[in-house]
């Protein structure tokens, strides 16, 4: 049985940021594809891409940051969330915020989970190993019309 | 009495008079014929002259003559120097007895004139009249005498006089010095009086406020140099009620109706109000305080008060008011950029750890033990200042957070606190007694977190030479008595809470008392305890947001204690307490 691989888009303007996050996700699973892109207007167009066939498959997964260049986190999710042909795609928070006023903002906004950046490879391991487990193993999303 | 006595002596001289003058003449006459005739019906008689007696032996005649004539002249001049001395001592008393003295010494005279003259003539019946006449004078005078013994004796002589003059002496020397030393009084009480009379004048004249001087009526009479020199007003415009001029005029019927209320009762006046300034030409912003004077028996004797240029307090305050709120609105800058700062830090910080963790997993192998020891060195402060950064993080949420004020019970409060410590309690082996503790005004979760740092700092820093005993207690002080007791110089009104948490630690050197509430500070090596010195300051940092004041107190080996001071903010509890 061909293993159906996750689509993983990562949309973080910290390079560094990504690379680990990649490096824990693979450590995870060898069974990812991963895109990087670094700013919300980025992945708006990359959606709009997909969905309208150009390209791939709309992904299993965003992982979003809060602060980058050209369109932030906030705005990006708002967007997403907002267009109903993406609105099933779960999307998970990264920041090193630790306020729990601007969590709960996020959450409003329709953000699925939130990720406090790890501190350690270890938490790095740790926090992709459970959004492997949660996010693309145990919970039933939604299948995307292509 | 004394008049009956003036006819007595005015007779017996009349009589004494007639007597003299009939004897003048017949001594002038002597021997010559024609007078002798007219008055020989009373003069001459058939008696036998004196001289017969004698048997005119011319020695003893003459013994006789020459006697009589001579007490007769001495007689006679005793009278005259009396005269003197009576028109010289004007004396009622003296003069009628040396009066009736002179009258019976100068018929004396005449009895012994009449001796010699009845030598040659029998003339005994008028020689007897005249004895008879000195007799009636005698008598008067011997019975005078006696009467006026009395006063006779209290007429001082010579030696006496001078033992009462000496004594008299004596006694004006002490009225002297009893002068001199009343006088030295005076003095002294005249300079008091002057000096406090100057000081008057100064204060009401010299002085840069004014001073007001009011009849019992609350009207004003007298002038007031520095009232003029304030208003502008002349003493004809502020006298009796014209004062109330100068007042703001918005204010004018409720400071006179206060004015009067307290004249009437009698009770000291203060009013804040805009007194108009001639300097100025406008109304400034004053207060004023006057007191009824009262005299010796309790009386209202005037009003006397001062005004107080409230103008430059006024400045003052309208300047520290946009300070604070510039300083306020400094501090909310500062607190988000440390907020900004500690967040923006934790970036370029994970990526340290983490690439630190995929360097010692990556390439331990290939490193020497030296490096992968750098390595480890490297990743530790990481996290210390992670740590550190948390801190600061926290630090800036306890300033940023809104306080939600409520009434607390520390009982059950710290009774969480102490689930939450109850590992390190255990390990520790700490035994906690909580006193009898009361409700406080504060937000739940910021007090939470000052007494699980302070009852986490007793257990962390405790003594190895005695087991863990800490004490809190509860204490409701008004401000003189925090004073006093906590070595703080708190104004306001109070009442205060005091939570107090003692412990029998290592304590610290009380010179450091103050500087371990400052942000990052600590007292002992990482080695020994851990921790970012973050946890005082932020404990300091939630009481005074809380308007409380954190107090610490140590000997160094003995233990340390903290106390919360918080104030009470619910009235009725604080009476309830106190009751």
């Amino acid at each position: 049985m061909s293993e159906v691989r996750s689509n993983i888009i990562i949309v973080d303007d910290d390079s560094e940021d990504v690379e680990l996050l990649s490096r824990g996700l693979k450590g995870a699973s060898s069974n990812y594809d991963i895109v990087h892109l670094s700013n919300g207007l980025n992945l708006l167009d990359e959606l709009e891409k997909r969905a309208t066939g150009l390209s791939g498959r709309l992904p299993d997964l965003i992982l979003l940051d809060l602060q980058m260049p050209v369109m932030g986190g906030e705005e990006t999710l708002a967007a997403v969330k907002s267009d109903n042909r993406f609105r099933s795609i779960p999307v998970i928070i990264l920041s090193s915020t630790k306020s729990q006023r601007d969590i709960d903002a996020l959450y409003q906004l329709g953000a699925n989970s939130f990720l406090s950046k790890p501190d350690s490879l270890e938490g790095y391991s740790k926090a992709t190993r459970l959004i492997d487990s949660y996010w693309l193993q145990l919970s039933q999303l939604p299948r995307h019309l292509s | 009495m004394k008049v009956g006595h003036w006819k007595l002596v005015g007779l017996v001289g009349v009589i004494i008079a007639v007597l003299g003058g009939v004897t003048a003449l017949f001594v002038r006459e002597g021997t010559g014929g024609t007078l002798r005739d007219i008055c020989q019906s009373i003069l001459n008689s058939e008696f036998m002259s004196h001289g017969h007696c004698y048997l005119w032996e011319p020695g003893l005649v003459w013994l006789h003559v020459g006697s009589d004539s001579v007490i007769a002249l001495a007689y006679f001049s005793i009278p005259v120097t009396l005269m003197v001395f009576i028109a010289k001592k004007r004396k009622t008393f003296i003069r009628s007895v040396v009066i009736l003295f002179g009258l019976f010494i100068c018929l004396c005279g005449f009895t012994h004139l009449f001796a010699v003259y009845n030598v040659w003539n029998g003339a005994y019946w008028l020689s007897g009249s005249v004895k008879a006449a000195t007799a009636a004078v005698s008598l008067t005078t011997a019975l005078f005498l006696i009467r006026s013994l009395p006063v006779a004796l209290s007429i001082p002589f010579p030696d006496e006089y001078n033992k009462l003059a000496s004594e008299l002496g004596t006694e004006s020397e002490g009225r002297v010095e009893a002068e001199r030393r009343l006088r030295a009084r005076m003095e002294v009480q005249t300079q008091q009086l002057w000096r406090s009379n100057s000081r008057w004048k100064l204060l009401t004249e010299f002085v840069y406020s004014v001073v007001w001087v009011t009849d019992t009526n609350g009207k004003v009479s007298q002038e007031m140099p520095s009232w003029e020199a304030f208003t502008g007003q002349t003493h004809a415009e502020y006298k009796e009620w014209g004062w109330l001029d100068a007042i703001l005029p918005s204010d004018r019927v409720a400071l006179a109706e206060h004015w009067k209320e307290c004249v009437r009762d009698e009770q000291p006046y203060e009013f804040e109000t805009h007194l108009w300034s001639e300097e100025r030409n406008a109304y400034v912003p004053i207060i004023t305080k006057g007191m009824p004077i009262r005299d010796q028996s309790g009386e209202v004797h005037e009003w006397l008060g001062a005004i107080y240029d409230l103008s430059a307090i006024k400045e003052q305050e309208v300047a520290l008011a946009s300070t604070s709120r510039r300083l306020e609105a400094k501090n909310k800058q500062l607190e988000e950029f440390n907020h900004v700062a500690s967040h923006d830090l934790r970036e370029p910080l994970r990526k340290v750890q983490a690439y630190g963790d995929l360097l010692e997993e990556d390439f331990a192998g290939d490193l020497p033990e030296e490096a992968v020891r750098y390595i480890g060195i490297m990743k530790s402060a990481a996290n210390r200042m992670s740590g550190l950064l948390d801190e600061m993080l926290e630090y800036s949420k306890v300033s940023s957070v809104d306080l939600r004020i409520e009434k607390l019970d520390l009982n059950s409060l710290l009774r969480r606190v102490l689930e939450d410590l109850e590992m390190a309690v255990t390990e520790a082996n700490a035994v906690v007694r909580l006193g009898e503790l009361r409700t406080v005004d504060a937000d739940a979760s910021q007090l939470e977190h000052v007494f699980q740092n302070l009852l986490g700092n007793a257990i962390k820093y405790r003594s190895p030479e005695r087991p863990v005993e800490i004490q809190v207690d509860f204490e409701r002080l008004s401000s003189d008595e925090l004073n006093q007791r906590c070595q703080v110089s708190i104004r306001g009104q109070g009442p205060w809470a005091v939570i107090s948490v003692v412990d029998n630690g290592i304590g610290f050197d009380p010179q450091h008392a103050d500087h371990i509430l400052g942000a990052f500070k600590r007292l002992h090596g990482r080695s020994e305890y851990e921790g970012s010195g973050m946890g005082l300051a932020i404990c300091n940092r939630i009481v005074e947001r809380h308007n409380g004041l954190l107090k610490v107190d140590s000997v160094e080996g003995k233990g340390s204690t903290f106390r919360v001071i918080l104030p009470v903010i619910d009235h009725a509890d604080s009476i309830e307490s106190r009751a």
